[in-house]
């Protein structure tokens, strides 16, 4: 029998972006780098980039930082007439020249360019996400700090070589964390526990997604007992509401963040926690199986005995499984 | 007159728009008698035959039997007038006559009264003449669409000598037809293809079945002429001129006669013609000669359409399975029962991994045979893989997966290892042995991957998939139940294994790829997995779907 709290604030505490304080600031420096460069590069042609990820949402765990840099371009960066692909491929081939296959390998993705730098002498991988995005009209972003961003990569329901209005990104951003720093034994806990599970098993889901699913259920009903009475709370939510919930980007309600995600990829996602839930009143210990802890960082047990770290009674496992 | 027949005559009489035309009589064994039907306004005479074993049926046939060969025209009529009706089971000879009398009556409407034509297609009915050693041949679909009045020879081989009832009767598999000089290979799988002991048969394909009263094929070659053209009956003499069969030594020379149904697909039909004795002849036609048949009586062989629809026409695995290809890797217990259940579910393409030998102790729990003695798994599973589906291809690779384990740490390997296991569409581990799960996942394979193992006393099967295929298999251990039940220890210097029979085994394995199956058919992503078999109370196989 697993407890169910024990092992969840375990996996809360071993996932501590401080207890990864070296690659942290690895990332801090590395993104400050990629900020000059753009600036050097594009100059008058670019707003001030920022950090736009979880770590800038009090949202983050350590095994992914989830460092976005967006890059906000001028309505005319690349020509009267420059399209959104243009800009998009302008700054990944800027971005490759400068990294790819020298430090990092760098990658265009659904509406990012991934740089993963290559493993240091302390076996550290820094990765950083660049979003390209352009203001609306000449000199707009001033006034509604909105962006259009391409998407290079078709996801959810939306095709490739579609635009993606994303704005307010800095309400985007307070929104998640004031509730996440205000809120931070509820929202702030669960959302990182997903981002756990989810980092795990379901890559390709969008932080961003389960930040705004996770603020939706909050708002629409009771999240309430101990850790794992508020998960499960959320794992009902997701797996009764995600076929039909709408999640519309705070900074501007027109944006669907539920299309990131296709029909298909919902009902996965509702059978994700449907058997998330059964498997885990089934079985306390299953609980492990879903939320690992980061072994990197075990928590102290009462007993002083590491919590967290495989232990087996004998010197050699016996074989269990057989064909 | 037996109490049998007074009893059928009184049940008869008290039918309803029955007249007995004449009584129920025995006649050595059977009751036989003459009733007049009357429906609507048509009347009709029926001869009745009740056989000793009525109202029981008799290989799956009704022991009544309804004669009037006049109706030879409609529906459901056989070859000797009797007509063919199918009523349900009943001991009670009363309720089972009224059945079997509503049974013609329905006939009368249906196919008499109102013609109705089945939407199923039924072969056109042929006799098989009764040779002291009977033939079947069994054809598949050629990737050929053949010209009618087109002619030429066909290679087939012996596959088989059995036994029907007790005569001989000897199977033979069409390997290609030639159209002109250019064969063309029948479907099959490659090792069939490559059979010896080749023959060679001639075929005319004629478009239109050779059939008399709409589905019973023609009886003599005078009444098969008008289907051939003279062309063919030119080749026919010429063949016959030449005597090369006869010299041969062979007596009996197959004549498909190819025909299209209404599918679109080609049914054959085979005569055997006599080589002392060919049913053709040439006859002067105006300046020149022509040819005809004779009119003598056609030995129809049997034939069976053995093409991947038919074999597998009563049931098989998905397309979303069938139509991959499969990597299977350790074909112990567990690995030669899915092999198996993949084979007999019509899956067209798997390679089995394998290093290890089979020997005696293997045979009582896994698909493996005794009677091949000492082999390499690969190539005994193989082998029968191969004698269950003519459609499956096998490629036995006994020393995969050693390769992959001496080279994966060289540093430079990873990516010709990843090419080449990339080549299959989904990869079935039923190891065990966690370094290749570690592998598998470790090399971040495009390919599906599902890996299988069962726990001692078959208390559980666990199935492992991407993502987290290896880290779930580890994790899975400590869950494992924790019984005291000893493992089984064999004499000498062996591994200890699992406990288990071929039914504890198998009742989870087939439990296991129904799941896989269904989840491929749905488009839902297969999920880990464990079933638990609960043995306290009653039998029950949960599944835990993660």
């Amino acid at each position: 029998m697993t407890d169910k709290n024990k092992h969840l604030d375990c996996v809360l505490s071993s996932h501590k972006i401080s207890n990864e304080q070296a690659l942290l600031d690895k990332h801090i420096s590395k993104r400050n780098e990629i900020k000059e460069a753009l600036e050097i590069k594009y100059e008058s042609n670019l707003y001030s980039p920022f950090n736009s990820g979880s770590y800038a949402k009090n949202t983050a765990v350590n095994l992914k930082f989830d460092f976005d840099l967006m890059a906000p371009y001028k309505r005319n960066a690349f020509g009267s007439n420059g399209t959104l692909k243009e800009m998009f491929t302008d700054v990944f081939e800027f971005l490759k020249d400068k990294y790819h296959g020298k430090e990092a390998t760098v990658r265009d993705q659904k509406v990012s360019i991934g740089i993963e730098f290559y493993s240091d002498k302390d076996g550290h991988i820094v990765k950083i996400d660049v979003v390209p995005g352009r203001e609306l009209n000449v000199d707009q972003y001033k006034d509604d700090d909105k962006l259009n961003l391409y998407v290079n990569k078709k996801f959810g329901t939306l095709e490739e070589g579609s635009d993606y209005i994303r704005s307010n990104i800095q309400a985007q951003i307070d929104k998640i964390k004031d509730r996440a720093t205000a809120e931070k034994d509820s929202v702030r806990k669960i959302i990182r526990l997903l981002k756990v599970w989810k980092i795990n098993n379901k890559p390709d889901i969008k932080s961003f997604f389960i930040e705004l699913i996770t603020l939706k259920a909050f708002d629409t009903v009771k999240v309430e007992g101990d850790l794992w009475d508020k998960l499960k709370t959320l794992l009902e939510f997701i797996r009764d509401k995600v076929k039909e919930v709408s999640l519309p980007d705070p900074g501007n309600s027109t944006n669907e963040v539920a299309d990131t995600l296709s029909e298909t990829e919902k009902f996965t996602l509702s059978d994700d926690m449907k058997y998330m839930i059964e498997r885990i009143e089934e079985n306390s210990d299953n609980v492990k199986t879903y939320f690992k802890i980061n072994e990197n960082h075990p928590c102290e047990d009462e007993d002083e005995k590491k919590y967290g770290v495989k232990r087996e009674g004998v010197s050699i496992p016996p074989t269990k499984r057989f064909g | 007159m037996s109490d049998r027949a007074n009893l059928i005559n009184s049940i008869v009489e008290d039918l309803p728009n029955i007249k007995i035309i004449r009584h129920f009589v025995d006649d050595y064994g059977n009751v036989l008698g003459r009733v007049q039907l009357m429906h609507a306004a048509v009347e009709l005479e029926f001869d009745v035959e009740v056989k000793p074993p009525y109202p029981l049926q008799f290989h799956e046939t009704e022991t009544i039997r309804f004669l009037n060969p006049t109706l030879i025209e409609y529906n459901h009529v056989n070859r000797d007038g009797s007509i063919c009706i199918h009523t349900t089971h009943s001991p009670d000879i009363k309720q089972k006559i009224e059945w079997d009398f509503n049974s013609l009556m329905e006939w009368i409407e249906k196919y008499y009264l109102s013609n109705i034509e089945d939407n199923h297609y039924e072969h056109i009915v042929v006799s098989e003449y009764q040779d002291e050693v009977l033939s079947c041949y069994l054809f598949t679909d050629v990737k050929h669409s053949f010209q009618k009045h087109s002619f030429g020879t066909f290679v087939y081989s012996l596959q088989a000598i059995g036994q029907e009832g007790k005569k001989e009767k000897d199977t033979y598999l069409i390997h290609n037809y030639f159209v002109g000089k250019i064969p063309y290979e029948c479907n099959w799988s490659s090792l069939y293809k490559q059979q010896s002991g080749f023959l060679q048969g001639i075929y005319v394909y004629i478009e239109a079945p050779p059939v008399k009263h709409k589905r019973f094929a023609v009886e003599s070659w005078s009444e098969l002429e008008p289907f051939v053209s003279q062309e063919f009956l030119k080749f026919l003499y010429d063949i016959d001129k030449k005597g090369a069969y006869k010299k041969a030594g062979i007596k009996k020379l197959p004549l498909f006669i190819g025909y299209k149904i209404p599918t679109g697909e080609i049914h054959w039909q085979c005569a055997i013609i006599d080589t002392d004795n060919f049913p053709n002849e040439s006859l002067r036609l105006g300046n020149g000669y022509g040819g005809q048949f004779k009119d003598m009586p056609i030995n129809w062989s049997s034939t069976k359409n053995c093409s991947y629809k038919y074999f597998f026409g009563r049931g098989k695995f998905s397309e979303k399975i069938t139509e991959k290809k499969i990597l299977l890797i350790g074909i112990g217990a567990v690995g030669s029962m899915v092999a198996t259940a993949l084979t007999r579910g019509g899956c067209k393409f798997l390679s089995l991994v394998d290093y290890d030998v089979k020997e005696p102790e293997n045979v009582c729990r896994s698909e493996y045979d005794f009677n091949t003695g000492i082999n390499n798994k690969v190539i005994d599973l193989g082998l029968k893989l191969t004698k269950i589906s003519p459609f499956i291809e096998i490629i036995p690779d006994a020393n995969m997966m050693d390769a992959i384990k001496y080279f994966i740490n060289n540093g430079k390997s990873e990516e010709a290892i990843k090419k080449r296991i990339e080549e299959f569409d989904i990869i079935i581990d039923c190891t065990t042995d966690d370094d290749v799960a570690y592998i598998l996942d470790f090399l971040n394979l495009k390919n599906e991957i599902i890996s299988l193992s069962i726990t001692n006393n078959a208390k559980e099967l666990l199935c492992s998939v991407k993502p987290n295929l290896y880290d779930w298999l580890i994790s899975r251990d400590s869950f494992i139940q924790k019984n005291n039940e000893p493992l089984h220890v064999p004499t000498g210097c062996w591994n200890p294994t699992f406990k288990a029979s071929y039914n504890d085994i198998s009742a989870l394995v087939q439990f296991a790829l129904k799941h896989i199956n269904i989840s491929y058919e749905s488009g839902k992503p297969l999920r880990h997995f464990f079933l638990s078999a609960e043995t306290e109370n009653e039998f029950i196989i949960k599944l835990h779907q993660f």
